[in-house]
């Protein structure tokens, strides 16, 4: 019984040991995480400013390596909060600073590593510093390798990265990918995939537009239209006849950012002429007012008596875009005998005064 | 008569002096130059002054002893690497010279030029457009031209652990020198110069050579930005037939200057640190650069009653602590500054800025600011982020404006309306109030100031929303700050 009661006592006191040593390892881990965030706290501004420097001029590489001594991960993410500030040679030289503070070659080895924060921390400074070539060829074919990673975090990152190069299969490939994930991701590519438009018209876009899928055609309009720039593409008006509504819609949303054709405008018509799809009608109010179409003015004031009220808006909105006819059209409407007609028209009227009086 | 013995040299320029309608004969060394002289008759010899065998400068004193070639134009082709080359050139009996890279626009002008001075314009085509190299012997050229320079570079870095010919690889980087900046690669050829000039230097800095070597390299395999920006016409045009007085420039910073200008038809004339800062030569130019190091003896020209600060703008070049470290008054006399590790674009940009508010008669007092009203232009920043407030107002504070920054839209209307500044350079999306009700609240108030947007918002209502509420200027994020500084150097002369 007195064997059994010691070790019993040993066990138990073994047990308080492993938990007091537990403690007190967590404490440590817990003070060491405070120290190095109060010192991260207090150098990042002196980094920030270094790095402010650098870009003004200044060789100040060295100072900033001794600053932030063997730990490079408060200078990545001081380097990181540039992206989406500086352009130009300011990029250039920060990129440079990245090289030399040897925060490239950091991230390259970091994109192995089994930390899923310490991979996104390493593909997002390479989307950053990727736009300046030494560091594209550092990196090598990381960021296209990384491209079907299973992080949706990194495939983003590592996205952004590959569009800094030159190569326009590349693109393509970003591309399709953005085609292929969520609306978020598409969101977060849409303003780097814009830069690329050009190449991707050659290829990607006419393809994903004149395929047979109408979901993967809607993504690619959505992404189109929300890129809001000229682009060369022919096809647009077998996509303003869509049998799918959506995809009208989404087609006329793009028709304004193409040169002007007889086709575009007799499928704007068409679409103001069918107030049976809201949608549809409202899209094309809206191509209508942005290409200046004065022979809409009849359907647009049509739309405005017989429409919804989503369509009474859009179209009131549009004719005030179109003076002095759009106008006329809308102090006439302005008196009607329908109340939501009336008002709507008032309403529009009201903002084309108050544009002006700003204007 | 071009005379080379770089081939891709040889041919491109065969191919310029071509299409200005010049008849080109062409020859890759002194010897078969001579040869054919004996049987043709040309207007003009332009002769590289390193070539094998006899060089340059010999063929030159062997015309010139010709009594039937007495009557030729000879023209040398000179990299500024080489100290001292142009006036070995005109002591062989040169009319006058070329500094490689040439510059491809105005080759053929400037051989007409010289051709006019020896009484032979007549014999000259008359000066047409700018001579065009067909697209695609340029492209091929350039392959050429790049896939040759990865191999040879990569194999000079790896001959440097084993056996290295320093007269050997300078003779090959010599060659970089002026076919790079002829294809229009002028970063490679200014890498070459570089390396060229660490190569003749004895003995050899091994460490020095191998990272310019790597640097060469390395532009060789990303060819686009090996090639230089090219410069806007409005920098050109900002240079063009100017006069540049340079004073107290170390050697490594008068060459990159001089290049720069080069580049920008600009003509820099270098004085020693010591010279007279009241001589008429120095001061009759349009413009000058003056160096600023405790060990260079450039105080005579920096005194604030120094003669050039009423002649002309002046731009003021050093490190960021020297040039703190000069006295106020004489800072603000200065036009601009050009700090520590600038580059060449940045300095044509501020040099051409320096120029802007040039006074016509010469000798009226240099107003101080961007404003030209003798005090300096003050901004108000408006933005949440820290890292553009002061990204922007450390851009700004080193071009002479004095910054006052806030972080959202209240306090930016608050302050504009305490401070009554020149300028406002607002964000769009702020806490409290917006960067467009702050627009609109100043516009309502009539408050002088001058706003520029600064956002990243560029969706083309957003731009039109801007302007309509009466922004005088509109940037998208993310920007270039030399080219924010531009904008606001514009907003703040109007």
């Amino acid at each position: 019984m007195t064997a059994a009661l010691r070790i019993v006592s040993a066990l138990l006191g073994f047990y308080a040991l492993w938990v007091a040593g537990m403690f007190g390892v967590s404490l440590a881990r817990a003070a060491k995480s405070r120290t190095r965030k109060r010192r991260e706290a207090e150098i990042e501004p002196r980094i920030r400013q270094l790095l402010i420097e650098s870009i003004a001029g200044s060789d100040n590489v060295e100072q900033i390596r001794k600053l932030v001594g063997p730990d490079h991960a408060a200078a990545g993410r001081v380097l990181t909060e540039f992206e989406g500030k500086v352009a130009g040679a300011a990029r250039d030289r920060l990129c440079e600073a990245a090289i030399g503070l040897g925060l490239v070659q950091g991230w390259v080895h970091d994109t192995r590593s089994r930390e899923p924060m310490e991979r996104r921390r390493a593909f997002k400074g390479l989307a950053f510093v990727t736009s300046f070539e030494p560091c594209r060829r550092l990196s090598g074919e990381i960021p296209l390798l990384a491209l079907d990673d299973a992080d949706r975090e990194v495939r983003v990152a590592a996205a952004r990265a590959v569009l800094h190069s030159e190569v326009p299969e590349q693109f393509e490939r970003v591309f399709a990918m953005a085609m292929e994930n969520n609306l978020l991701s598409r969101i977060r590519l849409t303003e780097e995939l814009r830069r690329r438009a050009l190449a991707l018209c050659e290829g990607a876009i006419p393809r994903e537009l004149n395929g047979k899928d109408p979901e993967r055609t809607l993504v690619a309009l959505q992404l189109l239209v929300a890129w809001e720039r000229a682009l060369p593409f022919e096809d647009l008006h077998r996509l303003l006849e869509h049998r799918d509504a959506r995809i009208r819609a989404s087609a006329l949303g793009l028709a304004p950012l193409l040169p002007p054709s007889a086709d575009h405008e007799a499928a704007i018509l068409d679409s103001l002429r069918d107030a049976a799809q809201p949608e549809v009608f409202c899209a094309a109010a809206h191509a209508a007012a942005r290409m200046k179409l004065a022979n809409a003015i009849p359907l647009l004031a049509r739309g405005m008596r017989l429409g919804n009220a989503g369509q009474l808006r859009a179209a009131a909105a549009a004719l005030a875009e179109l003076p002095p006819m759009g106008l006329s059209a809308l102090s006439d409407l302005a008196s009607s005998e329908n109340e939501a007609t009336a008002a709507a028209a008032a309403e529009a009227l009201e903002r084309f005064a108050h544009g002006a009086r700003l204007g | 008569m071009v005379v080379d013995d770089t081939p891709v040299n040889l041919k491109l320029t065969r191919i310029l002096l071509v299409n200005e309608g010049y008849k080109v004969m062409t020859a890759t060394t002194a010897e078969e130059a001579l040869e054919l002289l004996k049987s043709f008759h040309p207007y003009l010899v332009l002769t590289d002054i390193q070539l094998p065998g006899m060089d340059g400068l010999e063929l030159t004193r062997r015309i010139r002893k010709d009594p039937n070639l007495k009557d030729l134009v000879v023209v040398a082709l000179t990299a500024f690497a080489m100290k001292g080359d142009e006036q070995k050139a005109i002591d062989a009996g040169c009319d006058g010279y070329i500094t490689k890279p040439i510059d491809t626009r105005t080759l053929g002008s400037r051989l007409r030029e010289h051709l006019a001075r020896r009484n032979e314009a007549a014999a000259a085509p008359p000066a047409g457009e700018v001579a065009a190299i067909p697209e695609a012997d340029l492209q091929a050229l350039r392959r050429v031209f790049l896939a040759e320079g990865r191999e040879k570079s990569r194999q000079l870095l790896l001959d440097l652990d084993g056996h290295f010919s320093a007269n050997d690889a300078a003779k090959l980087v010599h060659q970089w020198v002026g076919t790079g900046g002829l294809l229009g690669y002028t970063a490679i050829s200014r890498l070459a110069r570089e390396a060229e000039a660490i190569l003749l230097d004895r003995p050899l800095d091994n460490a020095q050579l191998r990272e310019s070597l790597t640097a060469l390299a390395l532009a060789f395999s990303s060819p686009r930005e090996a090639r230089d920006m090219p410069i806007p016409e409005y920098v050109s045009q900002a240079f063009t037939g100017k006069r540049i007085t340079a004073v107290g420039l170390p050697a490594a910073e008068e060459e990159r200057l001089g290049i720069a200008l080069e580049r920008a038809h600009g003509t820099v004339t270098f004085f020693e640190a010591g010279s007279n800062p009241t001589g008429e030569e120095a001061l009759s130019a349009d413009l000058a650069v003056v160096f600023v190091a405790p060990e260079v003896n450039t105080d005579a020209w920096l005194e604030a009653s120094a003669p050039v600060w009423k002649r002309m703008p002046v731009v003021l070049v050093g490190s960021r602590d020297h040039l703190l470290a000069l006295d106020p008054k004489v800072q603000a006399l200065a036009r601009e500054f050009l700090m520590d590790a600038w580059q060449p674009e940045e300095a044509l940009v501020r040099l051409s800025l320096a120029q802007i508010e040039k006074p016509a008669g010469g000798a009226r007092p240099i107003p101080l600011s961007p404003l030209g009203t003798g005090a300096r232009a003050r901004v108000v920043i408006a933005d949440d982020d820290p890292t553009v407030r002061a990204l922007v107002s450390t851009t700004l504070k080193n071009f002479g404006f004095d910054i006052e920054t806030v972080p959202d839209g209240t306090t930016a209307l608050e302050t504009i309306r305490r401070l009554k500044p020149d300028i406002a350079v607002l964000d769009v999306s702020m806490p409290g109030m917006d960067g467009y009700e702050v627009l609109a609240a100043l516009r309502k108030e009539s408050l002088p100031v001058r706003v520029m947007l600064l956002t990243a918002r560029q969706q083309e209502s957003d731009v039109i929303r801007g302007f309509s509420l009466g922004a005088d200027d509109y940037v998208v994020k993310p920007f270039s700050p030399m080219e924010l500084v531009a904008r606001l150097k514009r907003l703040a002369s109007r």
